[in-house]
């Protein structure tokens, strides 16, 4: 019995040391970060930041290009870039309390839970002691780099998505113009469409499997005017443009054959590839985003395109010229150690005409300052000025920041899938029970959160 | 020679009483005696404390937790096991998804990994080269085996359908095809049975040739002896076999989670980039529990939540191997034990 204790007694000392020291040690207070205090301001003092990014390779270069143009202008700061990263590698190092001074996230997803939770500073107080504003950037760029108010977050670069259609197919077709809306689209993709003599697919018109390539709900959401949730619940059910792409896109699903089309988008080349199917002809229009004209290029493709905005809803058409985008976000984490220089970073990144039109140049991105849309070595481009006039359009939006993450498009994704496929009979009831269950995520995830 | 006085044996046998100085003096003793147990036991305690028993009962804390990774965990009771039981409607279909794995693959691991090693017990020349045939698949690393399977079975492009059409069979959609993902998962995990065979053939080579002698002395044919020989010998061994298929398919992952982010179309080289993105593809046919779980933690940012789905888990583990473990005691023979 004493040895039992006794071995009781070490296990437990054992445990709580490891209590104490263990478990979310960087994570302090819940809720923001405080918008009301003074921000530090840099003093002028040799000092390194760290900044993490995601790029490799060319896109690397790029952005280490940019950010060496950052060190002449402040030659104190010495900025040591690290590539590859992503958002787990980012949180994991907030939570460890020794997270990077600047940090680039390839998506806005995630911005609820880093504004939410303070993770990200409050970058109101900054904006206001250099008076800049968010009205630099468009609408939709505002919307997905803050989240209930809380601005921690500014943009370098988006997407704009659009239409790719192959000129040779359309004109041998005696189609002479890109569709305008969703039926016009349909006609166009039947007409486009080859068969082989056994009756699978050979060339698709049009592939509006969600799971294909860059076809997810979210980026036909605005060619619908369908909106995510409506006074804080989801709106499958009550939103009748979600009702009306899921129309659409299962009536042309039917018109290929659920099966033919299953085999063949299996057979689909890797996206970011030579192999992609739009560029070796397998396809004849594709919704893609702005960045397939800089690949189109480098993969040396010879597929004869051309670009032009989504189709609409046709009962919309004033909707034409939109689309949907989405960007990158830079923050600072708050247990950066040199926030004042860090927000210099930032701020270059963000606000500086010159680095936001080189380093778009360089990417083959949209500029995400209103100011650098008329640049003229991307206006000079054909194909990739469309992408700018759709990210310009007042009716272009994104999805909305949520504290669920993703969690919303997941679970839309799963269950559109079903609806594909045909196992799905009733479309009302299948949204119903979609925003049930997101709104059921919704009220898990955000229990105990301070409003 | 001198005599020694004798004292007297005492009427009892009970020890004379101590005194205070002796029992301080045989409590130190018996502290350093304990002390020096525990120095050679510390490192088995700090690595069990460290590695077991503090991440399981921080788990436990958790799951009564909301807890988003960013922020301090906030206590919220019995929330999470509220909507795990009453509110989730994606979880069950993550239940039945793994249900189903330990119906059908598990059973079929078992039977195949002991076919093989029969098969090869019986062979007369070549044991060598297909006991390594069989065994070296399970020397390829999970997720390399898994992107291959994905290539092989692709119904458009890959090698497999090529083969079935040029026989006049129409192939299924295998990882595309909701109703034949978990079956290309299961052809993939018995691509896999090395180890388990292995096993098998080490337990079968070990039973007794003067059992098998006498069964056929006594007129059992080779399916009776089979029964009635070989397999209660090597019943602990299939026991064993069970319950480690039984824990591995509750746990299964890593291919579930490769084979769904890498089987979605153009996704073949982009697996794994982005937490949630296709997990469960085709439609959810092939999102198993850890796997949702993993999702609710690291892709929604619900921690807490993942917290307590994991406490399911870790108590259906105990008592479905608790289960299989009394159910054993009718049919597991003691070494050498026949029927």
């Amino acid at each position: 019995m004493r040895r039992t204790l006794a071995l009781l007694a070490a296990i437990l000392g054992v445990l709580a040391i490891s209590a104490c020291g263990g478990g979310s040690s960087s994570a302090s207070t819940t809720g923001g970060s405080g918008g009301g205090s003074a921000p530090p301001k840099y003093d002028g003092k040799p000092v390194t930041i760290t900044f993490w990014h995601p790029f490799t390779q060319r896109q690397a270069d790029d952005m280490n290009a940019i950010v060496a143009d950052f060190e002449k202008q402040y030659p104190n700061i010495k900025v040591v870039s690290r590539g590859g990263i992503s958002d787990q590698n980012i949180i994991a190092a907030i939570r460890s309390g020794n997270p990077p001074d600047v940090a680039f996230s390839q998506s806005s997803d995630n911005l609820g839970e880093y504004c939410g939770t303070g993770a990200w500073i409050n970058l109101a107080p900054y904006l206001a002691a250099d008076h800049l504003s968010a009205s630099a950037f468009p609408t939709a760029v505002q919307q997905y780099t803050q989240f209930s108010g809380d601005r921690c977050a500014l943009p370098d670069l988006a997407d704009a998505y659009g239409l790719y259609y192959n000129k040779t197919m359309l004109a041998k077709a005696g189609i002479t113009s890109p569709p305008k809306t969703f039926d016009e689209l349909t006609a166009d993709a039947k007409k486009l469409t080859v068969f082989n003599p056994d009756g699978s697919i050979k060339i698709a018109g049009f592939v509006p499997v969600s799971t294909y390539y860059e076809n997810a709900a979210a980026h036909y959401a605005p060619l619908w005017n369908a909106h995510w949730d409506i006074n804080g619940k989801s709106a499958f059910a009550t939103d009748p443009g979600w009702a009306k792409y899921l129309t659409w896109e299962k009536q042309l699903i039917d018109w290929y054959g659920v099966s033919k089309l299953t085999k063949f988008v299996s057979g689909a080349g890797n996206e970011f590839s030579p192999q992609n199917d739009f560029e070796r002809g397998r396809v004849a229009m594709n919704l893609d985003g702005e960045w397939r004209v800089a690949f189109v290029t480098s993969d040396k493709s010879n597929v004869d395109y051309g670009t032009a905005p989504m189709p609409v809803d046709p009962a919309q058409p004033q909707l034409y010229g939109a689309g949907y985008t989405t960007g990158n976000v830079l923050g600072i984490p708050r247990d950066a150690k040199h926030k004042a220089a860090a927000w210099l970073l930032l701020k270059y990144l963000a606000f500086n005409n010159g680095a936001v039109e080189k380093f778009a140049e360089g990417l083959r991105n949209v500029p995400t300052l209103t100011s650098a849309l008329s640049d003229p070595v991307l206006t000079g481009d054909p194909h990739f000025a469309v992408f700018l006039k759709i990210f310009g359009n007042p009716n272009t939006a994104s999805d909305p920041i949520t504290a669920i993450g993703s969690a919303n498009q997941t679970m839309e994704g799963n269950w559109q899938q079903k609806w594909e496929a045909g196992s799905v009979s009733d479309l009302t009831a299948g949204l119903k029970s979609v925003d049930s269950a997101i709104d059921a995520q919704v009220a898990n995830s955000t229990i105990g959160k301070a409003p | 020679m001198s005599t020694l006085p004798v004292a007297a044996a005492p009427r009892s046998m009970a020890p004379p009483p101590l005194s205070p100085s002796r029992r301080r003096a045989k409590r130190r003793a018996a502290w350093r005696r304990r002390r020096t147990v525990l120095l050679f036991m510390s490192p088995w305690i700090v690595g069990f404390s460290v590695f077991f028993a503090y991440p399981m009962l921080d788990n436990l804390y958790l799951s009564f937790t909301h807890y988003d990774l960013l922020s301090s965990p906030v206590w919220i009771g019995l929330a999470n096991y509220r909507y795990l039981f009453g509110g989730d409607q994606q979880v069950w279909p993550a239940v039945s998804n793994t249900l189903w794995f330990l119906a059908i693959a598990v059973p079929l691991q078992v039977l195949f990994a002991f076919g093989l090693a029969m098969m090869i017990t019986r062979a007369k020349m070549g044991v060598g080269i297909f006991r390594t045939i069989f065994y070296l698949p399970t020397l390829t690393p999970t997720v390399a085996a898994t992107l291959g399977f994905v290539f092989l079975f692709n119904p458009a492009t890959g090698p497999i359908n090529s083969l079935l059409s040029k026989l006049g069979i129409n192939g299924p959609s295998w990882f595309q095809d909701p109703h034949w993902a978990k079956p290309s998962l299961t052809l993939l995990s018995l691509w896999g049975v090395g180890n388990a065979m292995v096993i098998f053939l080490a337990a079968i080579l070990d039973v007794p040739k003067h059992l098998y002698e006498s069964a056929q002395i006594d007129g059992a044919n080779a399916l009776r002896r089979l029964y009635y020989v070989t397999l209660p010998s090597i019943s602990p061994v299939i026991l064993f076999s069970i319950v480690i298929a039984v824990i591995q398919g509750l746990q299964y992952f890593d291919q579930a989670y490769i084979a769904s982010t890498s089987a979605a179309p153009g996704s073949l080289g982009n697996a794994g980039d982005n937490v949630s993105e296709n997990l469960g593809y085709p439609q959810g046919s092939t999102l198993f529990y850890p796997l949702y779980l993993y999702q609710q933690g690291f892709g929604f940012f619900n921690m807490g939540y993942a917290a307590a789905l994991s406490m399911l888990l870790l108590v259906v583990s105990l008592a479905v191997t608790l289960l299989i473990l009394r159910n054993s005691k009718r049919w597991v023979h003691a070494a050498g034990g026949v029927r």
